[in-house]
């Protein structure tokens, strides 16, 4: 059995909000082996980016914490550590980039001494080998002239040389786990596709796993190995990607599939899913997504369905209808 | 940086041509004739006459203009209305004990300003940032003069460990810097503390959190030179404000500075002593505004390099 590189347990993490709190992430369970890369998918706040801040431990400055549930990064538990530990796995084995390659590089220092701070803190590099290193991997991320570029200052560089920058920065230390939060949403369409090739190509070069996260089902289809659909905090289905676009289960990604524009299809409208993501403070009593869902029963209501493995596949959803359609006739499927 | 430096540099020649002319008239404006002045309550009208035209000041506005400045260029501020004693001279003697202590208390409200800021950004709403916020209301509320005979009272008189006044050795600059500086040092606190929380909510803090870098780097490498982009500029204006602070303060030391002797020529409508002082004051302000600009280019990449 290959030991799981991340393994995240009934993650909850809350935000103080006035007297009370609310519930951003409730319980999410997921795995990522090693070498994997898992898509975590879902509408915008469904939860996705404060899941990856919760397993980075970067909720400091907001008025979030993670309240319950362990993050187990090659067993060891990260919401236990000390923050001495943190900051010694932060950008070593555990890197993360993210949406604003704008805003994410600070405008007053130099783009080489930007990437030579993790070199020399968790490599032990001199400031001289921590500059060629530096190089070394703007070369790797297809940067051209990378000797000059060190020299620069961010505000020098488009979008998509700066997410390129960000992702050196990520590798420099040859990370086991890299978080990807939305890494192309900010960027050109035909740019998007650069950084997707390269992210793809690094990922099988240094053999290291991935959590991808985004809405955006092509860059799913593109990379990953598997995915995990959230909605309102909760995971609501787990498959391979193969699986999940052949045949989704839950009404809610069914519904995601559906809304993605169909090249060589005479549609005159676009499918979307009907309402919006509810808020975080006035959650629907049952199955969070029921208010929205074109299969909703009575059971839905009232009752909040759990996430159950199908029988006999390697995927789970939760939704009585798919779990009450699976056992009464199996073989639909 | 070089052209950057030279275009802002050059940038300040018009100013001091339009502030010149704006004093000039602004005196020129102040009801009363200098000539009358000088020649004291019983002289008869040819008298004034004579010393209208042995000063000039019976020629046209833009002729006099002309003259004070090719006088001003060549280092002539023309002699007091009320002493006689070349403006220059007087300048000279006054102007370093001005020097010092505006320096001195610039100095210390920087330095301690910044600190209290910064600790109460880290330390939001905690008891750091409640003490902080505290020290600088209570120092921006509280009136020079008042601090200042507080001052006195407490460290001269009580304790004995600074002198009351004058300008003997570098004891007498303490209180005196303490109390001009008192009021900036607040406002630079409160300044740099909400524009540091403004800079660690940066992707770019976040990103530096994200590389393992400890708390302490973060905030000095990453968000202390972004955020004293904006606290230079409040830090410029304040200084200038300085000026008029000293005047105050001057007088309840008995410092004999530039402000104190703004003072006295304003109350003997002593003009030509005012004008120079004027046009000193309005150059000094410019010169720090030139350093300000210089300073974002050396904080600020992006205007270094946009020029």
């Amino acid at each position: 059995m290959t030991q799981n590189l991340l393994e995240v347990q009934g993650l909850k993490t809350e935000f103080k909000r006035g007297d009370g709190s609310i519930t951003a992430v409730a319980g999410v369970d997921f795995v990522i082996k090693k070498g994997e890369v898992l898509g975590l998918v879902g509408e915008s706040g469904c939860g996705k980016s404060v899941t990856s801040l919760s397993i980075m431990r970067l909720l400091k400055d907001t008025p979030g914490r993670i309240s319950g549930g362990s993050v187990r990064f090659e067993g060891t538990d990260l919401t236990k550590v000390s923050d001495k530990e943190m900051r010694q796995i932060r950008g070593n084995e555990m890197a993360m980039i993210f949406q604003e390659p704008m805003t994410s590089l600070n405008p007053v220092l130099k783009i080489g001494l930007q990437l030579m701070e993790p070199i020399m803190l968790h490599l032990g590099y001199g400031r001289k080998k921590a500059r060629e290193h530096a190089i070394h991997m703007l070369r790797l991320v297809g940067i051209p002239r990378a000797e000059e570029l060190v020299d620069e200052y961010p505000h020098q560089l488009s979008g998509g040389m700066r997410q390129r920058v960000m992702i050196a920065m990520a590798m420099s230390c040859h990370p086991k786990l890299l978080i990807a939060d939305e890494p192309t949403t900010a960027l050109d369409v035909t740019i998007q596709a650069q950084i997707l090739d390269l992210m793809k190509h690094l990922k099988e070069e240094q053999d290291m796993g991935m959590l991808l996260i985004t809405h955006d089902l092509g860059v799913v289809a593109e990379l990953c190995d598997r995915v995990v659909v959230m909605y309102a905090g909760r995971v609501v289905e787990e498959a391979s990607v193969h699986e999940l676009f052949a045949r989704p289960q839950h009404p809610y990604t069914k519904g995601l599939i559906q809304s993605v524009p169909k090249l060589r299809q005479n549609v005159r409208r676009l499918d979307s899913i009907k309402g919006n993501v509810p808020d975080l403070s006035q959650m629907p009593a049952g199955c969070k997504f029921a208010p929205r869902c074109d299969f909703v029963m009575e059971r839905c209501l009232s009752q909040e369905p759990e996430l159950l493995p199908i029988e006999g596949l390697e995927r789970k959803s939760r939704c009585w209808f798919t779990q009450q359609e699976n056992t009464e006739g199996g073989e639909r499927l | 940086m070089g052209r950057y430096a030279l275009q802002r540099l050059l940038g300040v020649i018009p100013l001091l041509f339009i502030v010149s002319v704006l004093v000039f008239l602004f005196i020129h404006l102040i009801p009363g004739d200098p000539a009358r002045l000088i020649a004291g309550k019983d002289a008869t009208l040819e008298e004034i006459h004579g010393i209208q035209e042995q000063l000039g000041l019976n020629l046209p506005l833009w002729k006099q203009y002309i003259n004070y400045m090719g006088d001003l260029l060549s280092g002539n501020l023309g002699n007091s209305i009320r002493s006689g004693i070349p403006v220059t001279d007087m300048l000279e003697s006054r102007i370093m004990p001005t020097l010092w202590l505006t320096f001195l208390s610039m100095a210390w409200a920087l330095v301690i300003g910044l600190l209290i800021g910064v600790i109460s950004a880290v330390y939001r709403n905690k008891w750091p940032d409640h003490l902080g916020t505290l020290t600088a209301i209570s120092g921006m509320s509280i009136p020079g003069f008042w601090l200042g005979l507080v001052l006195i009272q407490i460290f001269s008189v009580e304790l004995g460990w600074f002198p009351t006044g004058g300008v003997d050795s570098w004891k007498s600059y303490i209180l005196p810097s303490i109390t001009l500086g008192m009021g900036i040092m607040s406002m630079l606190a409160r300044y740099s503390r909400s524009s540091m929380l403004e800079t660690l909510r940066e992707d770019y803090i976040r990103t530096g959190r994200a590389k393992g870098l400890r708390e302490y780097v973060v905030i000095s490498r990453h968000a202390l030179r972004n955020s004293l982009i904006q606290v230079v500029t409040v830090a410029g204006l304040q200084f200038g404000f300085l000026l008029g602070g000293s005047v105050m303060v001057e007088t309840v030391f008995s410092i004999p500075g530039l402000g104190r002797l703004l003072v006295d020529s304003i109350l003997f409508r002593d003009y030509t002593v005012i004008q120079a002082l004027l046009l000193l004051f309005s150059t000094q302000f410019i010169l720090i505004n030139l350093i300000v600009d210089l300073l974002y280019g050396v904080l600020n990449p992006k205007i270094r390099f946009s020029q």
